[in-house]
């Protein structure tokens, strides 16, 4: 089963919200390899961003010293921690053909491979959220994760994850052993309920990643200076959205307090009428449809998850 | 005032694409000021997280003329701006009529931009500071600053068993900008927008520095969920956390005074910052915490009540 090469430098992606615990993962990950002899790093890596925005994580493990500290853009294991981002970041983007891809999701590997597009990589799914939610009650998947890594690449073995888990907990949870044995029983569940399949094709995929465009330094007006205004709104951040608005026009009475309090811009105006919604900006963070009056109620919040479903 | 309708027709200052975190109240702050200018505005931002996620290189959400200034001197760079238009129209080389308006957190108003603060109100510039108090530096990951309140949890005031979170109470900056003697200091909050969009517009009119100190009630810095926003910033107004008041030429005017004064618990409780406050051994504390604000509002009352007096009859 261990698959992945050993006596080489192993490169571990994690993509996930910023507030999903990768960082934590991450952390848990490199201390169990050390506890293990192997030399590891864990670097989390947050832009400027906020809280629900996109961020990575990365791990190198390795049984001899290396020196390197970038960040990782060609790594060997790709872990997604949530399934939304499939849709939204290119998650595969660097990753060697035939590497893993670790989803967070219900969907059985082979169905994840079809929809996402993932033939020429290995393609492991577990059910992390709902193991979370029925052991820690919470939706906090990287416990899971690490459990499902553990037994799909055989790179560290679970009763390290589950002593450095318990450990990195022992301190915070002293006085409540039963939230570090629920972190236990969901790393376990983890290990034991990932299913995975092979690459089916070894071919590279050639098509070119989306990438916002950034600019060479030759392009880069003196003073860093930015010429134009309003440039922002090319970049999108609907993908930080859990819930969205769905606005109703029968409904609507033209108060424009959503208008007013939407912290994106991005309720939409027509001749100083409200038409609808910019997901591309809409954060989903629901001032507007708080502020939507009772009596009106345009405005109501729908999990993205169910609109996904249907 | 324009209605809300009137302030749909004009372009909007800050556009979307920036990455402040879902339900932050800054770009609505900062959109609600800019939008109260009769004149084209300029606007000069200190480091803070308004400056960090709207002006991510290459892009900036900014759809007015701006310059990202460091914390300490935002009030500086406004008054050269200021200063400047004034140096190009006497030379005849600008002849537009512009607002000039500093954008600050509180760590850039209340801490580091102090002295800038006091030199800018000193010298009397023309210009409209705002700080925007999410009471802790949030954008390098919430350590307590001089606005952060009494038994507040922040990374540098931790709560657990040495300490019960901040032990000094939040410094008086309205009192501190007011002894200067401008013309226009208020205080106001994202939560009751028309009390607000009447301040800047105030702000903007006056004959000299204006200083507005807006609540930012900070989702994760304060520990509640996006969608809370604007409630925790009601709840401080209506439980005399956060007074709604201002002092026009010395006169003290409180805005908003709430029928029924809710107990400050009701503001505390929704929040992570305060959960310490509420196991049984420290109960007491909110006690002191009610006192204080108590105190301050009595404070307010009088100060009001004293200055009614000088107030022009009109």
């Amino acid at each position: 089963m261990s698959a992945v090469a050993q006596r080489m430098l192993i490169e571990i992606r994690w993509h996930a919200r910023a507030g999903q615990g990768a960082k934590t993962a991450a952390n848990i990950l490199a201390q169990a390899a050390l506890r293990e002899g192997k030399y590891a790093q864990s670097i989390p890596e947050f832009g400027p961003e906020r809280r629900g925005a996109p961020m990575q994580a990365f791990n190198r493990l390795s049984d001899e010293p290396f020196y390197m500290h970038s960040g990782i853009t060609e790594p060997h294991i790709v872990i997604v921690v949530d399934p939304h981002l499939m849709d939204t970041i290119p998650v595969t983007d660097g990753l060697k053909p035939n590497g893993w891809v670790i989803i967070n999701t219900p969907l059985p590997p082979e169905e994840a491979q079809e929809r996402w597009e993932l033939k020429p990589y290995r393609v492991a799914t577990v059910d992390a959220s709902s193991i979370a939610r029925e052991t820690l009650r919470q939706d906090i998947p990287n416990v899971p994760l690490l459990g499902a890594f553990a037994r799909v690449t055989g790179l560290l073995s679970l009763e390290t994850l589950q002593t450095d888990t318990a450990q990195r907990l022992e301190k915070r949870f002293r006085d409540r052993p039963q939230v570090i044995e629920a972190n236990l029983k969901a790393l376990e569940r983890g290990f034991n309920e990932v299913r995975w399949v092979d690459a089916k094709t070894v071919e590279v995929v050639t098509e070119e990643p989306v990438r916002i465009p950034t600019r060479g330094w030759k392009e880069l007006v003196e003073g860093g200076i930015i010429p134009e205004p309003a440039t922002s709104i090319v970049y999108r951040t609907g993908s930080w959205r859990l819930e969205r608005p769905v606005f109703d026009p029968q409904k609507c009475v033209q108060c424009l307090m959503c208008w007013l309090v939407c912290p994106d811009s991005a309720i939409v105006l027509e001749n100083g009428k409200v038409v609808g919604i910019d997901y591309d900006h809409c954060k989903g963070c629901g001032l507007c449809s708080l502020q939507c009056p009772p009596k009106a109620k345009a405005l109501n919040m729908v999990l993205e998850a169910e609109l996904d479903e249907k | 005032m324009p209605s809300v309708k009137e302030l749909a027709q004009k372009p909007i200052p800050l556009v979307g694409g920036h990455r402040a975190c879902a339900g932050c109240p800054l770009p609505i702050a900062a959109r609600w000021v800019m939008a109260s200018s009769d004149k084209p505005v300029v606007a000069c931002v200190a480091t803070g997280c308004l400056e960090v996620t709207t002006t991510i290189f290459p892009y900036t959400s900014w759809n007015v003329p701006y310059i990202h200034v460091a914390f300490e001197n935002t009030a500086a760079v406004a008054s050269g701006v200021e200063t400047a238009l004034k140096a190009l129209k006497k030379r005849s080389r600008y002849n537009g009529d512009v607002n000039v308006v500093a954008f600050a957190g509180d760590g850039g108003t209340y801490d580091i931009g102090l002295q800038a603060l006091s030199g800018a109100l000193e010298r009397g510039h023309k210009f409209v500071f705002v700080c925007l108090d999410n009471q802790a530096y949030m954008n390098t990951g919430i350590q307590r600053s001089g606005a952060t309140p009494r038994y507040a949890h922040t990374t540098t005031s931790p709560a657990g068993d040495v300490l019960t979170g901040k032990p000094q109470g939040r410094k008086n900056i309205m009192e501190i900008v007011a002894a200067h003697g401008i013309p226009y200091a208020a205080q106001a909050s994202p939560s009751h927008w028309k009390d607000f969009l009447l301040k800047a517009e105030k702000a903007f009119k006056a004959d000299g520095p204006a200083f507005l100190n807006v609540l930012i009630a900070c989702n994760l810095g304060w520990g509640f969920e996006p969608i809370e926003t604007l409630e925790i910033s009601r709840l401080a107004v209506e439980t005399c956390f956060w007074p709604l008041y201002e002092i026009e030429n010395g006169v003290y005017r409180i805005n908003y005074k709430p029928r029924h004064k809710l107990p400050v618990e009701e503001f505390l409780k929704r929040q992570r910052r305060f959960a310490h406050l509420f196991r049984p051994e420290n109960r007491h504390l909110i006690e002191a915490v009610q006192t204080e604000i108590d105190a301050q509002w009595e404070d307010l009352l009088r100060k009001e009540a004293a200055s009614a007096s000088k107030a022009s009859p009109s």
